[in-house]
């Protein structure tokens, strides 16, 4: 048997112990439920009674067109203004929207918005047929009466396109952060879990006489980290689908564009520390000796967490992005805020591939010099030196 | 056969396995006995890979003993140890697909297994929520699962009540006539005796004896005699080629050195008075393992 077909016995194990634990289904459901909450309450949240808009009608017909909309819906004030002033009115917020009724159909302005229930609002009146005399006799011609009478065309435009709102991309950066946070944080310590469980448990004796030390540490390390990376995609699925659904479009195409950033900065960060992790589990000969044995490694994933978030000033923030235990945090965030290049993120997820490359060996060898050592806990230095005692 | 040359290994400064060479055969039980810190474990161990000799060989039908054929064997440490919260049978295959058997195989292998040892109908239950005896059970099961071509348990019957022992003996036996060499170690010289058909006998990491029980038996020492004549047995001190033991009133426990000493001794009895016993004292395993292991006992 290839040592590779072992490494995935190993790994499905893993996944499958995880799936069939209760607290961990019911920890990603919930994880789940608040991810879609927090996008799709806001949206939900603000339906309460019609909206109020003052609208600047820049013709007769449209003036008119205002006028019959019925205020069940919305409830619009008409404006008649200077169609020269009206982006001044749009950028003052004296006007929420201006309308005009021309041969290709209906033409709404917002500022950096046309309200969706105000367009169609608009749009439906104008299909009303009892409008048609009364647009004629405003001065609209046959052609455009017929027009109007067919589905509308209603063609949106913005004074300023602003994209994505821009409070939003700041906390984007922030969700990105935090949530490679938990998700490291959590399995990280699922694979300590998992190797100091094999050591209580003795079963490790008989598993290093089936399969060599190393593929038990890449087994566990691999299937917890498909989990965590399945954990993560099913998050940002989510997200983005609440998000479509609440009609963020600017935002849905954001988060696409740069998840799968996201997703190679995940891998690797998670790569980073993952044997360290097996090694930090391995030191342990009890579940109740982990916390103590983790705590360096619950530092490496903290603080630079909090250094993310509060490191904001340049161009610390840009070196931050560099280095391999901070990039995975910092340059998706500058990656979303139009901050950082494409090759600014590969140079950054090479040096952190490369520090990935020493840590995984590193992690190896501290993890099979004290796999096998069952008395008490083992320290970095007795580990290190004890290699040459290790199984194979 | 399993073959050990000249295998040393040290901790620090001491020495726990010191130019240990014996073999085991195909087809037989070979019960490896010694002290606590004899160096048993350690031995196994590097028979596994798990632990690297500082010198020494291990070979397996004479070629180097290397992973794929590590693979092929079954191990049942000291220290019992499987998945608390993973279900028997699922552990079993598991680690069958381990050792390299096919998930087809392996499932059949675990099945099979549980039904012999009377534990089809707990296939589902995990580990922990097993007897004691039941989990023991499992673990053996866990050692035989992926058909393995040698076996290696240490203290394998340690734990077990009685009517367990009968049955895992009667299993080993089974296994070991289909070819298979098993070692297995215990402090239980009764057992090993009943069991095997040749012993190591490891002390201070050392080999003092090893071979088949009977040869050992013979081995080095001379015939034993008890010997029971009325009135008294005194006499006996005078008789050329006969070593007194002991006397006590007419009971002797002599030694002979060959068989026509034993005629001497048996035609002077009967010109002495009554002889109402003569008969051979066959050496106990436990009393071999003493003689064995006194005189070396301290080699530092």
């Amino acid at each position: 048997m290839s040592t590779w077909s072992a490494v995935r016995l190993v790994a499905g194990r893993e996944v499958g112990e995880k799936l069939r634990s209760r607290a961990f289904v019911l920890g990603t459901l919930l994880f789940l439920v608040l991810v879609a909450a927090s996008v799709a309450l806001p949206a939900l949240l603000s339906d309460d009674g019609p909206e109020e808009y003052d609208v600047a009608a820049l013709s007769p017909a449209a003036l008119t067109l205002v006028e019959a909309v019925p205020d069940d819906e919305v409830d619009l004030t008409p404006r008649e203004v200077d169609p020269a002033q009206v982006e001044v009115l749009l950028e003052d917020e004296d006007v929420d929207a201006a309308v005009d009724v021309t041969p290709g159909g209906l033409v709404v302005t917002g500022y950096d918005e046309v309200p969706d229930d105000l367009r169609d609002a608009l749009a439906g009146t104008a299909q009303l047929g009892g409008l048609t005399s009364a647009l004629a006799d405003a001065g609209a011609g046959p052609d455009e009466v017929q027009r109007l009478l067919s589905p509308v065309d209603v063609t949106e435009r913005l004074v300023d396109d602003p994209g994505v709102d821009p409070a939003v991309v700041p906390v984007l950066g922030i969700a990105f952060g935090l949530l490679f946070f938990f998700v490291v944080y959590q399995f990280g310590f699922a694979i300590a879990q998992a190797v100091v469980k094999e050591k209580e448990s003795r079963v490790v004796e008989v598993l290093v006489s089936a399969v060599p030390v190393r593929t038990l540490l890449y087994g566990k390390v691999l299937g917890l980290g498909a989990l965590a990376l399945g954990q993560v995609v099913l998050l940002a699925v989510v997200a983005l689908a609440g998000a479509s659904l609440t009609g963020e479009s600017e935002l849905v195409s954001l988060l696409a564009r740069n998840s799968a950033w996201f997703l190679l900065f995940f891998a690797l960060g998670f790569a980073l520390l993952a044997c360290l992790w097996a090694a930090a589990g391995a030191f342990a000969s009890r579940t109740e000796d982990l916390q103590s044995t983790t705590m360096p490694l619950q530092l490496l994933v903290i603080v630079p967490f909090f250094a993310s978030v509060y490191v904001t000033s340049e161009p610390v923030r840009t070196v931050l992005s560099y280095l391999p235990l901070t990039s995975p945090l910092v340059m998706p965030a500058r990656l979303v805020e139009g901050d950082a290049q494409a090759w600014e993120a590969v140079v950054a997820a090479v040096l952190l591939l490369a520090a990935a490359a020493v840590t995984v060996r590193v992690g190896e060898r501290l993890y099979r010099s004290s796999l096998l050592r069952t008395r008490g806990t083992t320290s970095v230095a007795q580990a290190w030196a004890g290699s040459a005692e290790a199984p194979r | 056969m399993l073959t050990l040359t000249d295998v040393t290994k040290s901790f620090g400064e001491r020495r726990a396995v010191d130019g240990v060479s014996f073999s085991v055969p195909p087809g037989s039980l070979t019960g490896f006995v010694g002290a606590n810190g004899a160096g048993k474990t350690t031995t196994m161990r590097i028979v596994l890979g798990i632990a690297r000799p500082d010198r020494g060989t291990v070979t397996w039908r004479g070629a180097p003993l290397d992973d794929d054929a590590r693979r092929r064997i079954g191990y049942m440490p000291e220290e019992r140890g499987l998945y608390p919260d993973m279900p028997v049978r699922a552990q079993l295959v598991h680690l069958a697909r381990l050792h390299g058997v096919p998930a087809e195989r392996a499932r059949a292998s675990a099945d099979a297994l549980l039904a012999r040892l009377g534990l089809a109908e707990r296939a589902g239950d995990v580990v922990s929520a097993l007897s004691l005896g039941n989990q023991q059970r499992a673990q053996i099961a866990a050692a035989l699962v992926h058909e393995p071509e040698l076996l290696l348990l240490d203290e394998p019957f340690s734990g077990l009540d009685p009517v367990a022992v009968d049955g895992l003996v009667e299993l080993l036996r089974e296994v070991a006539a289909t070819g298979v060499p098993v070692l297995f170690s215990s402090h239980q010289l009764e057992l090993v005796e009943r069991l095997c058909d040749a012993v190591v006998v490891l002390s201070h990491g050392r080999v003092v004896a090893a071979g088949g029980v009977e040869e050992l038996r013979r081995q080095g020492r001379r015939l034993r005699l008890r010997l029971v004549v009325e009135p008294d047995a005194g006499w006996v001190r005078d008789v050329p080629g006969v070593h007194v033991v002991d006397v006590d009133g007419p009971v002797a426990l002599l030694e002979v050195d060959d068989a026509d000493a034993q005629q001497r001794l048996l035609h002077l009895a009967l010109q002495h008075g009554t002889v109402t016993e003569l008969r051979p004292l066959v050496p106990t395993l436990a009393e071999l393992y003493r003689s064995a292991t006194e005189p070396a006992g301290s080699p530092a």
